[in-house]
């Protein structure tokens, strides 16, 4: 913290031109699209690319850019020392002759200016597909203040006790202000604007999308430590601003914003009091300020200037550490109106120049109202991304698996924060920094705790391909479980855990060579390699991440070697052959489709070839090489039992929506909106499932492996019965209306077990960790598993916690046996076992169930 | 007509080409079926008269009828938030629509809001993520059932939100691409003109005809037994005391009246059609 006061910096601020007329918010925008990486080694711009690629739906082209912290001196044209030292000052010319001007006036009396260039951009910017408005002419200045300058700063301002480098920063805050301000805010005709001016860091933007950045700018092969990229999605105005797109800077630290704040007006003014005025009048530029505010003038540690966005109230609050609780009131009381309402997610990418590294952070609002993603994979390098989409983040992964960077296109950890929490705070940040060998990369939450990974070995770099050892193919031919792919598993899952890669990718070899012989052999390679897939396993020495890696390409390669449009049980169709699709040609023959190329939304959809296979009679499809396709199982219309659909890959947003009759399998997780008012049918989930979870579901069997985001089943009603095996951020059920669960009506079983790297099913910390759990509900019933009675009446808002009896275990016990059949989450080994005892179910779990309230009959 | 936030009763399916499906924020009765049907799916993002209020249908009114049009179990308390917790953003908004359009390509969509101040950056908003309709429902309207502090304290009345909106879509340029309905409080054929002269493409109406058939106002839709003449009631004694010939007379006659003062209000300006009526503003005189 700072030993002296932020009023100086403040007070000096005083002097600069204000715009007359202070106008409200004059961009309305909110959508948005948003991802960041950060990796212990440098990653060239490309690997960005895709996951904004396939984010475009989230922006409308309106707005996009990028920000790179962490540079490499030789691809800039300057010396190490020059990198760590200069100001990279970069202006943007949206008109040309004004160049000279702008360097006259506020560049050349007051740095100098050790390199200069134009930054690259591609010749035509036609030649970028998309791209209607000529982005700006950027150049970037590698600048020093000169000393007399400085000094001169610091003596009218009052600033002499403060650091040299502090009053750099301040000198070139308030120097980039009036040059926005005289070349940008205040004119009609906008001429120039300082695009970014932090050490260590380039931003760049235009009017596109965030991926047509890294075209035009030529970054493709630009490389960073840390990435970010966003896509605008503005509503208001005709002419776009390049001024106006994401990310927006504070001084070392640039941010991207997804979401709407509802106080505006409120943190203008707290941010007048302190003598700071917005000149791009977006939510995104205030929140930008805010952190510069927190983090260099008041210079608060990360932690505080996180609960300061975003304070812990409710029980959170409560259950906080007295210390932290008295210092987070005096907090709040100060900077409550500053903080910003409504909802919203940031990712800031940030130079922390004093302690000489490279940060990512992602800090979410605290009634979660938007969608975050967080990952990590340790390997050759180490690598952090976090995305608005978890299929953002396997682009990103994807692509480097691809150019063997990295061994997997799956992270080792996947996660959501809980906003405002005392469980993490609901922020979480990468941090690059020096270590013994190279940079290495941390990652941790809101309070410094780590995120620990367990010390295993990845996939080494293999390439060639793998010859058949003899007697295993002999050896896994014999016996029943050569016919069966439950049996089969159970034989290999021993070798899964003791062998190494190599004896693995054997397994995997007989499979596909079993594939290849016929219609029985390829239903039972499919089937055992999703259950290699799916099945949580000990995997010994080695990282499950490697191991669905190997399975993922042993399965798009038997997906692949089926043929087209043929007459086998398996027939194949993909985008390119959509036209060919006719109707099955006999009952129980499987469509597998190529999802690859197919777009993610619109008529012509992967969803919607769905529905017209459907249309043409087909019961069995299977869909692999989902990559954000949304909507997959909605539009079947009603009735669609005995149909089957399987889902591999990464699935979008609002699959299995409104489906009522048939049997969705996703083999990995889903994201946001799955099952909405689902009305009848069965899902499977091999994973986690995003916000808003079965949202207004009237029914529905449905079993989820992983946890949930936030408001599962939130104004659900009529007879859903689901398990999740998981817990869930917060809102479980709120307004929940199921009626009588012994009587038709419907329940939730929580186990709130998660997988360890050992392949066992562990205990959560937290049986539900929010505090909003059954939330004014009319009907229904929670069963949640808590052995230890951790869940108490506090976190129940107009429910109550009742006893467990035998008619409630009769009630759910045939779930729980369909759920140990689905993923081997066993109901004694498993779910009445605590710790190595075995239980009663009425010593286990616990009823949640709604209390009968005068208001609510 | 709309169906409302309750449910789509199979009775009326026959007439499916006139009837909108409403997704409103509790999604009652809403599945792939209903939205399927539908020429026009309607989103009810918020009510002129109950914003940030939500609904609540009280127990002892769901009846086996409602309980199997809205897909729950009977005599439960049903909640309709007041956001769509799946919409907190304009880009989740556009998922919104893309849904429906992968359900039914062929509807058109309907966005419904009430009226705040920003309500023509809201247009926009729903233009720009595919919406053909936007019906805007000011404050003068609203279901009996609505408290009284709500309805006379929130939202801008629709008079001053019609002119916002349709300056607001001419200034972008999109004004012809997207139709501006307008609600809340149209009482009268001159209400109507009214409407159209500000802006409006048209007006959709509820509380008139709740009147034509024998609505007194009194304000008591959702208490006790229900509507004492027997139009927003499930009872099933109280629902026999509209006969449904004598309703359907009664606002044939309502729409027929208001025809004939429309036709005559056009005549007085010399206008043929009354499309050549929209944003005439010229037309209207304010009394000081």
């Amino acid at each position: 913290m700072r030993t002296l006061s932020g009023q100086p910096i403040i007070d000096s601020r005083k002097s600069l031109p204000v715009n007359e007329i202070e106008m409200g918010k004059q961009e309305a925008e909110g959508g948005c699209g948003v991802v960041g990486l950060a990796c212990n080694v440098p990653l060239e711009g490309k690997y960005l690319l895709q996951s904004l690629v396939q984010m475009r739906n989230r922006g409308n082209g309106k707005g996009g850019g990028i920000a790179a912290v962490g540079l490499v001196p030789e691809q800039l044209g300057v010396s190490r020392e020059i990198l760590e030292e200069d100001y990279i000052l970069q202006v943007a010319y949206l008109d040309k002759s004004v160049r000279k001007q702008v360097e006259d006036e506020h560049i050349r009396p007051f740095f100098v200016v050790d390199y200069e260039s134009r930054v690259a951009s591609v010749d035509d910017y036609r030649s970028v597909p998309g791209l209607e408005v000529e982005p700006p002419d950027v150049f970037r200045y590698f600048v020093r203040i000169k000393r007399d300058v400085l000094g001169e700063f610091a003596r009218k301002n009052n600033l002499e006790k403060l650091k040299e480098s502090e009053v750099g920063d301040e000198f070139l805050y308030q120097n980039s202000y009036r040059l926005n301000q005289e070349f940008y805010s205040s004119l009609g005709e906008k001429k120039a604007f300082v695009v970014s001016h932090g050490k260590n860091m380039v931003v760049l933007k235009l009017v596109g999308f965030g991926d047509d950045v890294v075209r035009y700018y030529r970054l493709e092969d630009f490389k960073a430590h840390v990435w970010i990229g966003h896509h605008r999605y503005p509503t208001k105005g005709r002419v776009w601003h390049p001024g106006g797109a994401h990310p927006f800077v504070g001084l070392h630290e640039a941010l991207v914003h997804n979401g709407d704040f509802a106080n505006y007006h409120s943190i203008m003014e707290y941010l007048a009091q302190r003598n700071i005025h917005p000149l791009f009048l977006t939510d995104t530029e205030v929140s930008v300020l805010l952190f510069d505010l927190l983090s260099r003038v008041y210079m608060y540690p990360l932690e505080y200037l996180i609960e300061a966005l975003a304070p812990t109230t409710e029980r959170d609050f409560e259950m906080l550490p007295v210390e932290k609780k008295r210092i987070y009131r005096l907090i709040q009381s100060t900077h409550i109106h500053g903080s910003p309402d409504g909802p919203w997610f940031f990712i800031v990418a940030r130079n922390d120049v004093e302690k000489n590294a490279w940060q990512l952070l992602g800090i979410t609002d605290t009634s979660m109202l938007r969608p975050q993603v967080f990952a990590v994979q340790e390997g050759p390098v180490k690598i952090g991304i976090i995305a608005s989409e978890r299929q953002a983040i396997n682009a990103v992964l994807g692509k480097l698996q691809e150019d063997q960077r990295i061994p997997s296109r799956f992270a080792d950890s996947y996660w959501n924060a809980r906003g405002g929490s005392f469980t993490d705070g609901g922020a979480f940040l990468f941090t690059v920094k020096d270590g013994g060998d190279g940079k290495e990369l941390e990652c941790a939450d809101k309070f410094g705790k780590a995120i620990e990974l367990a010390k295993q070995d990845w996939l080494p770099n293999v390439g060639s391909s793998v010859s058949l050892n003899a007697s295993i193919a002999i050896q896994l031919q014999k016996g029943p479980q050569a016919q069966d792919p439950l049996g089969f598993y159970e034989y290999v899952r021993p070798a899964l855990k003791d062998a190494g890669f190599q004896y693995v990718g054997e397994i995997l070899e007989e499979l596909k060579r079993l594939a290849m012989k016929g219609q029985e052999s390829r239903t039972l390679a499919i089937k055992t390699l999703s259950l290699l897939y799916d099945r949580i396993y000990d995997t010994g020495t080695k990282k499950r991440g490697s191991l669905l890696q190997l399975y993922h390409e042993a399965l798009n390669d038997v997906f692949s070697s089926i043929s087209l449009s043929n007459q086998d049980l398996y027939t194949r169709i993909d985008w390119k052959n959509r036209s060919r699709l006719i109707h099955p040609l006999f009952d129980g023959q499987v469509l597998v489709v190529d999802a690859l190329e197919f777009p993610a939304e619109g008529e012509v959809s992967a969803a919607r070839f769905v529905i017209d296979a459907y249309g043409q009679g087909w019961k069995n499809i299977l869909l692999y090489n989902l990559r954000g396709h949304r909507f997959i199982g909605s539009g079947l219309g009603p009735r669609t039992n005995g149909l089957k659909i399987d889902c591999y890959g990464d699935v979008g947003d609002y699959v299995a929506s409104g489906v009522d009759g048939c049997e969705i399998t996703i083999h990995s997780a889903a994201q946001d909106q799955a099952a909405q008012i689902l009305k009848y049918g069965k899902l499977v989930v091999h994973g986690d499932v995003g916000q808003a979870f079965m949202y207004a579901a009237k029914g529905g069997d449905v079993y989820v492996l992983g946890n949930a985001a936030g408001r599962p089943l939130i104004n659900a009603v009529g007879r859903p019965r689901v398990v999740i095996n998981g817990t869930c951020l917060d809102y479980l059920a709120e307004s929940f209306m199921a009626g009588d669960p012994y009587n038709g009506g419907g329940f939730v079983i929580v186990n709130a077990l998660k997988p360890s790297f050992d392949g066992r099913f562990v205990e959560q910390v937290y049986a539900y960790p929010g505090s909003n759990l059954f939330s004014l509900a009319s009907g229904g019933a929670i069963f949640i598993r808590d052995p230890y009675r951790r869940v108490s009446s506090e976190q129940l808002n107009g429910g109550r916690l009742a006893d467990f009896t035998m008619k409630d275990w009769e009630l759910i016990l045939p779930f729980l046996e369909e759920n140990e059949r689905l993923f081997g989450i066993s109901v004694k080994r498993d779910l009445l076992t605590v710790q190595g005892k075995p239980s009663e179910p009425d010593q286990v779990y616990r009823k949640i169930e709604p209390t009968p309230l005068q208001e609510l009959t | 007509m709309s169906t409302g936030e309750g449910g789509y009763p199979d009775d009326i399916v026959p007439y499916r080409d006139h009837v909108i499906t409403q997704v409103a924020t509790g999604m009652f009765g809403v599945r792939e079926e209903t939205i399927q049907y539908a020429p026009v799916v309607e989103f009810k993002y918020a009510q002129g008269a109950k914003p940030g209020l939500g609904g609540h249908l009280l127990a002892d009114k769901v009846t086996s009828e409602v309980a199997k049009m809205r897909e729950s179990s009977m005599f439960t308390s049903l909640y309709s938030p007041f956001p769509f917790h799946s919409v907190y953003s304009v880009e989740d908004h556009k998922k919104h629509v893309d849904w429906i359009k992968t359900v039914n390509p062929r509807a058109l969509v309907s966005v419904k809001v009430s009226t705040p101040t920003d309500v023509d950056m809201v247009a926009i908003g729903s233009y720009y993520a595919g919406a053909n309709i936007i019906h805007i429902d000011g404050g003068y309207g609203g279901t009996g059932a609505a408290p009284e502090i709500a309805k006379k304290n929130i939202a801008m009345p629709v008079e001053y939100a019609i002119p916002k909106v349709h300056d607001y879509l001419v200034s972008e340029g999109v004004r012809d691409d997207i139709v501006l309905i307008a609600s809340g409080g149209i009482r009268t054929a001159d209400d109507i003109a009214k409407a159209i002269a500000l802006g409006a493409d048209g007006c959709v109406v509820a509380t008139a005809e709740a009147v034509a058939v024998g609505c007194t106002h009194c304000g008591n839709c959702e208490r006790g037994r229900g509507c004492q003449v027997g139009i927003t009631t499930t009872d099933p004694e109280l629902s026999r005391f509209i006969d449904p010939e004598w309703g359907e007379t009664r606002i044939v006659n309502l729409f027929t009246a208001w025809s004939k003062r429309l036709r005559s209000i056009l005549a007085g300006f010399g206008l043929e059609n009354v499309r050549d009526l929209r944003g005439r503003r010229d037309l209207l005189v304010r009394y000081k």
